[in-house]
């Protein structure tokens, strides 16, 4: 179990939560200060989520929570009670992020991968509330996911062929 | 859906967190907190509290999620004004249809927060409590004339125009067990609205300076204007010697880089990591003029349709 008490030194009080997470329902007595992000990484070991700033500021640890792109640093486990969470490793059977998944591949958008997942996935929001982002669109989604290796150029051109295959 | 634990749950020297599922039970817990050690914190999308408490900006040793709270969701609709939920994300307003031509202020506030994740969990209400004298919803809900319901635990409601809510740096009207419910913006047919703003970058991050503005004509002479500033001193502003400048003049630049200048001359910012005072009081004229330039073309532009229509 991670860590440090978010709100200092005294114990934080537990509860018992239920989250579908890929799909799959899990119920879990756990402490009101575990992030979502940590949940999901220690409880889980769904390593996908990638925990950078903690802080909102840099979207690796992206995750679909009831369908929206999501900061999971910043929502605590308990909050995603009775909801369903979607990692990088439940879009196995998800076409639109299997198309993501290849363009990125294809158009060479990953280098180190640490913001990968959470590109994938804000992009996959992106594309299911609107079918035909524009660059412009694209750009304004993904100004919360921060990559210090692509330039974001090969990124928004991955988002942009499966823009027009019209998946 | 509620899975309250009751209070006595959580004890002693212990951190808890409550997820009342409505009012009552919410009035139930501050009621059976009241008097006692923990001072309860509010928390909705927690894109302010849940990193303050990380960093140690604040301390908490309960927290009670809104969240499950109906009475905070939602729109309503009334004959003369909209209802807009606390718990509305960020990212649902900036393209909600309920606004109106006259709410486009508010639309461009909304979009200019944060990131796409951020904006899908921050809330309206969570905008306003924080308190900040930049919060982007802030200075857009002054332009717009809006209304904010307050609920306290003993059921006694009441209704704050949105220019007396604030009361120094960091500093709201809110009692400490008092809520916001929901954000009343008044129908106003013929006016419109504008918000711009300047961050340290172009996206993703707080306010430098924002402004709002709302302008309604009469044949076309300014009848009504509202300014709205956020970064301009403790507390958002609304320079109302600017708008006294505006009205019974006929929209131009002359008289829109005068309200700019009156508006400068009421503001009072200070110098943070994000800015100096300097350039703040020099972009306040400048994105007033701007905000008021663009309210007056969009005005025009309505008034053509009318003109074409009735043609
Ligand atoms: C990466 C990042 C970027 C950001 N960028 C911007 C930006 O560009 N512009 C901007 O304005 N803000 C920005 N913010 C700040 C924040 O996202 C907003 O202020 C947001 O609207 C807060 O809403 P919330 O629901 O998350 O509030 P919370 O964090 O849940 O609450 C904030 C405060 O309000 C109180 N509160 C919440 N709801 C209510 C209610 N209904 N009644 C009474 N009190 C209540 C809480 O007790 C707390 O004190 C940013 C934050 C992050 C992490």
């Amino acid at each position: 179990m991670p860590e440090a008490s978010l709100w200092g030194e005294k114990a934080a009080t537990k509860r018992r939560v239920t989250i579908t997470v890929n799909e799959i329902p899990y119920t879990y007595t756990l402490p009101v200060d575990l992030r979502l992000a940590d949940f999901l990484r220690e409880c889980l070991n769904l390593k996908s989520v990638k925990l950078g700033c903690g802080a909102g500021d840099c979207g690796a640890c992206t995750v679909l929570l009831d369908g929206r792109a999501t900061p999971s640093c910043i929502v605590m486990a308990v909050e995603a009670h009775g909801k369903s969470v979607l990692t990088l490793e439940g879009a196995e059977r998800d076409r639109l992020i299997r198309a993501l998944q290849v363009a990125f591949i294809e158009k060479g958008a990953v280098q180190c991968g640490f913001c990968t997942s959470g590109m994938i996935l804000t992009l996959a929001a992106l594309l299911r509330e609107n079918r035909r982002p524009t660059k412009e669109d694209i750009k304004r989604a993904l100004a919360g996911n921060l990559c210090r290796c692509t330039g974001y150029q090969r990124i928004i051109n991955a988002a942009l062929a499966v823009v027009s295959d019209g998946l | 859906m509620s899975q309250t634990v009751g209070p006595a749950a959580c004890q002693g020297d212990s951190f808890g967190y409550e997820a009342p599922g409505s009012l009552e039970e919410l009035a139930a817990i501050l009621r059976s907190e009241a008097g006692g050690e923990r001072t309860p914190l509010f928390l909705a999308g927690g894109t302010d509290l849940w990193v303050d408490l990380r960093s140690g900006k604040k301390q908490a040793n309960l927290v009670i999620d809104l969240k499950q709270l109906p009475e905070l969701s939602g729109v309503r609709e009334r004959e003369d004004e909209t209802g807009l939920g606390a718990l509305l994300p960020i990212h649902s307003l900036e393209s909600l249809p309920a606004l109106g031509r006259e709410g486009q202020a508010l639309r461009e506030a909304a979009s200019a927060l944060g990131s796409y994740q951020v904006r899908n969990r921050a809330t309206l209400g969570g905008n306003l409590g924080n308190g900040a004298p930049t919060a982007d919803m802030a200075a857009a809900l002054i332009a717009l004339d809006a209304v904010l319901e307050l609920w306290r635990p003993d059921g006694s409601g009441r209704r704050v125009a949105v220019t007396d809510f604030w009361r120094g740096a960091g500093k709201t009207c809110l009692g400490p067990q008092e809520v916001i419910c929901r954000v009343w913006l008044p129908r106003r047919v013929g006016w419109s609205s504008a918000f711009l703003k300047q961050g340290p970058r172009r996206a993703m991050d707080i306010a430098i300076v924002n402004a709002a503005v709302s302008l309604k004509t009469v044949k076309g002479v300014i009848a009504d204007a509202r300014v709205a500033l956020g970064g301009a001193g403790a507390t958002p502003l609304r320079p109302v010697g600017a708008e006294a400048a505006l009205v019974g003049q006929k929209p131009s630049m002359a008289i829109f880089r005068r309200a700019g200048e009156l508006a400068a001359e009421v503001s009072d910012p200070r110098g943070s990591g994000r800015a100096s005072r300097e350039y703040r009081l020099s972009l306040i004229p400048v994105l007033t003029e701007r905000a008021l330039t663009l309210a007056a073309e969009r005005l025009t532009s309505q008034d053509d349709k009318k003109v074409a229509r009735v043609k």
